[in-house]
Formats: C-alpha cells, structure tokens, sequence
C-alpha cells in the first residue's frame, strides 16, 4: 500500500476519520513508540469495524515506523457488533431483562 | 532550594507519569524506565473517573479532594486529555438504599463535598433515560472526568519537554549496594544510577521488590470494560449505582449472588469520543486480562436494569485491566524503611486516575523535603513491610 508522495490528507481508518497526517502528527507530537501507543492517542482502528477495514494499512505503517515486536491489539470480543440486548444471554447465566 | 537529585522512576503509567512531572518540574533529574509502551498497563485499561462521590470521609475525602484541586491546576498546564468536570450520580436500585443513601448523603456533606440527594423527581428530571422504577439517587457537583491515556501522555511530554528522560521498551530490575538501592539494572545491563529510585510499577512492583525480600501485599484485582458504539448516547452525565460504593468496600448487597462473586455493579461514562463505557467487575484471578463472558453479560444486565433503552445500542468492544489492590485500599506511597534510595509510589487500586496528581505532588515533596501536599503517614508503605 506504498504510495510515492503519501497525501496527508488520505483516510486511513473511515470509522473514526483518522489521516494519515494525523498520524503522521500524533507519533511526532507524543513521541510515539509503538504501533498500541499511537491507535492510542489516535483512535486508529477504535471504530465501529474494529479495524476490520484500516488493519492493513496502519499494520503497513507500523511496520515501516516501529521496531518489530511492538504491535498491536489482540483481537477483542465481541467478533462484530452485536446490540448490548442480547449479551444477558451469552453462556452461564439465565438471562433475567 | 534543590540542587539537581537524580531520579528513576520505574513504571510509565499514570503513578510513574505524575511522579516524573512533579519532581522534573521541582528541578530533579528524572529517568522513566518503562518495560513495554508508555501508559501501557493499567492506566490504558480504565475508566476516567476522577472521583469523590465514593470516598469516606476523613483522610480519603482529603486525598480525593486535593487530587482534584491539583488535577484542575494540570488541566490549565498540560495540553488537552480531554478533561472535564460534569460531576457525577449515584443511582439507587430499590427503596432499601433510600436510607443509607440519605446517610450517606449527610456524612459527605458534613465533610464539605458538594454533594445533594435527589428524590424520586429529582433523578429522572436529570437523567430522564434511566429505568422508571429508579427510586432516587445522588449528585455530587466535583467529580470529574479525564482520558487515562492521554493524561498519563501529556504529563511525560511535559516533563520530557523539561528534560527528563523517557525510556519506553526497557524493563529494568533494582540495584542494590551495600544495603541501598542505588539505581537499576537494564536487560542489556546497562547500570544507571540514582539518589533516589522510585517505584511505580503498578500491580507488577511486587515483582521488582521481591529480591530485596521486601514483601509488597499488591495483589491484582481485575475490571472488565465494554464499549458502547458511538450514537445516541444514554445521556452525558456519568452514572454510578449505589451499590457501586458497596461493591468497592465489599460490603454486602441485596442483588443476586452471582453480581456479587464478580463485583459487578453499574458505572456508565460518556467520553469525549462519543461512545461510551460500561463497567465493572472486581475478581481476583490472577493476571489473565482476557473478557469472559460471564462477567460481559453481567455487566451488560446491569447496565439494562438501570437503563432498558441500551438494549438496542452496539456493544464494539471489550478489554480488562489490573487494578494494583492493597489490604486497607491506600496505596504504599513514600521511603521504605530499612532501604535507602527506594521509594513506592503504587497501589492505588480503582482510583489510580484520580488520586495521580497528589501521589505525584507527594512524592517530589519527599524526595526534595518539602512540606508534604498531604500528611504522608496512611501512605506509609511501613504499615505493611517491616522495618
Ligand atoms: C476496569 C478499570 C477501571 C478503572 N477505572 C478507574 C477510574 O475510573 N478512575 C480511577 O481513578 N482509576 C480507575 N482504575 C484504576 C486505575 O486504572 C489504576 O489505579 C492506575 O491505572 C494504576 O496506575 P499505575 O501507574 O500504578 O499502574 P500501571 O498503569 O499498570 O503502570 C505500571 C507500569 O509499570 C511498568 N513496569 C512493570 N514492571 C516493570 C519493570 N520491571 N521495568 C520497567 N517497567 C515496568 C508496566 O509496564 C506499566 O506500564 C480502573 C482500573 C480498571 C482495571
Ligand atoms: S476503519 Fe478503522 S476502525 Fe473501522
């Protein structure tokens, strides 16, 4: 996903309209030490699709920013959004309203 | 006057964070030492409760109370982390709370903590989106409200643009000479040395002074989070039960046993990014910081019974954290006794956002013998570890 002359202006994650010179930005003014420290202070792949649709490129630019090793997030559940109305009856409880 | 001291600080959440602003400001050479990312512990996995609702009255009400007059002061100095100072409620689940709520209610405003109780009316004048069979609750006027990370980020920027020393990526243990603690080793071994170091290693600090046979009684306490999709939020005020205090002192509750194994009790904040959290839980199980899902759903049916509207809003996300707990809920801040050179400054169990400003303050009155911000005694670690 290399570009020549990387357009600041560029969204990187849609769900919480982070540029890429936002992030540019954020990793110089926090000096910013791993790809976690930087969705952190951005938001970068906090959204509603949970980084479904930016992972790869801010993995991209991680990779050319951070040493390796230092990357991010674990997946986390839930697997999508679910309404917080079905989650009483997830396994090991009697669900009560 | 001080002349320049040397100080470590190990441990870059939001304890180590506050620490090595005060002393830098105070004119100390600092060194932050954190093993992984800067903020990357506890102090990212938490809400951004700044609170005094929940503190008794006494030596608690003033540790809370001074954090918050500190806080504010940081607010005007620092870059933006989003503070803000809404207040907070307390909500009641049954007429049973009506009277210690009203006590409660007394006791705190004996102390002087702007807090009022609000009747049936009142509540849902304020917080029209909660349940209808919410029977009252409480308002108190200086609760405040924060974003952890980028709190505990501004005060290492603004130390760092002072002159201290920020060493993310570098786990370190303690050096110890001659009966002193004179500094710390890194993995590389890298020797750095020190007047004075201080640990700030939230739930880990048992670990790094257990080789000093210094036994530390931190134990892990965890709380699981959910995130609420931006949207229409439940309103902006941020809303704790009643019962919340309750499960905080572990006291006894009237709500089913299992709420009760998992410490789980409504807390829902509103942040600036306009989605919100639901909180919490309180167990002991070790350092696993994985969701399960008994306790997600818990706090889910926590969050409907005060609020049913939430039922159609999209649960994105969950995470836990580690709250660094201690015996008598203080944390261990100042000299330890016996050990030269080493200071503690952790233990803060659920209110390490909160109380970071007078640690921090506290703690640079320490190390350069100024008059302290808040009578260190309480903190002694000495209550726990013998001299
Ligand atoms: C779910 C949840 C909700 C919470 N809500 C609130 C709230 O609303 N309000 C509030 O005030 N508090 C809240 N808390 C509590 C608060 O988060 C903690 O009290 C606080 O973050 C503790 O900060 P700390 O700096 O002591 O620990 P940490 O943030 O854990 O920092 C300790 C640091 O030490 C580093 N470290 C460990 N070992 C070494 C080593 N050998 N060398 C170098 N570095 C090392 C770690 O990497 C870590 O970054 C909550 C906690 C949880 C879990
Ligand atoms: S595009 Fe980044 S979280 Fe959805």
């Amino acid at each position: 996903m290399t570009t020549k002359s990387p357009d600041q202006d560029l969204i990187i994650c849609r769900c919480e309209r982070v540029t890429l010179g936002a992030l540019v930005e954020a990793r110089r003014a926090f000096d910013v030490s791993s790809g976690r420290e930087l969705k952190l202070v951005t938001r970068a792949s906090m959204g509603i699709c949970q980084g479904r649709v930016c992972h790869a490129a801010l993995e991209a630019l991680y990779a050319r920013w951070f040493p390796p090793g230092r990357d991010v997030a674990r997946p986390r559940p839930p697997a999508r959004p679910v309404p917080f109305g079905v989650l009483p009856s997830l396994k090991g409880d009697d669900a009560d309203g | 006057m001080s002349a320049s001291v040397r100080v470590i600080v190990v441990g870059a959440g939001v304890i180590g964070a506050a620490t090595a602003y005060y002393l830098q400001t105070a004119g100390a050479e600092v060194t932050l030492f954190d093993r992984a990312d800067v903020g990357g512990g506890t102090s990212s996995r938490s809400d951004g409760n700044v609170l005094a609702i929940d503190k008794e009255p006494g030596y608690d009400g003033v540790l809370a109370l001074r954090s918050q007059e500190l806080l504010a002061q940081l607010a005007d100095d620092l870059g933006p982390f989003e503070y803000r100072a809404p207040g907070s409620y307390l909500v009641l689940d049954s007429e049973d709370e009506l009277d210690p709520a009203r006590s409660w209610v007394e006791q705190e405003r004996a102390f002087g903590l702007p807090i009022r109780f609000l009747d049936r009316r009142a509540i849902h004048a304020e917080l029209p989106d909660l349940a209808d069979d919410v029977p009252g609750g409480l308002y108190c006027a200086s609760d405040a409200t924060l974003n952890p990370l980028l709190y505990t980020r501004r005060l290492i920027g603004a130390a760092r643009e002072r002159g201290a020393r920020v060493r993310p990526h570098t786990p370190v243990t303690l050096k110890l000479e001659d009966g002193r603690v004179s500094g710390v080793d890194t993995l590389s071994g890298e020797r750095c040395e020190a007047d004075v170091t201080v640990v700030a290693a939230g739930v880990w600090t048992p670990v790094l002074t257990h080789p000093l046979s210094l036994l530390v009684p931190i134990r892990p306490r965890k709380g699981t989070l959910l995130v609420g999709a931006r949207g229409p939020l439940h309103g902006t005020a941020k809303v704790m039960e009643f019962g919340y205090l309750m499960a905080k002192f572990g006291r006894t509750r009237s709500v089913p046993e299992e709420f009760e194994r998992y410490g789980v009790a409504l807390v829902y904040e509103p942040t600036a990014s306009q989605n919100f959290l639901l909180g919490s839980s309180r167990e002991f199980v070790g350092e696993d910081v994985t969701p399960k899902e008994p306790v997600m759903s818990l706090i889910a049916r926590r969050a409907l019974r005060f609020y049913p509207g939430m039922a159609h809003s999209l649960f994105i996300r969950a995470y836990a954290g580690l709250r660094p707990w201690t015996p008598d809920h203080f944390p261990l801040v100042g000299p330890v006794k016996g050990v030269p050179g080493l200071m503690l400054a952790a233990g803060h169990e659920g209110d390490g956002i909160g109380l970071a400003a007078v640690t921090g303050r506290l703690v640079a009155d320490l190390v350069l013998h100024r008059a302290p911000v808040v009578d260190p005694g309480p903190l002694d670690p000495g209550r726990f570890t013998s001299a």
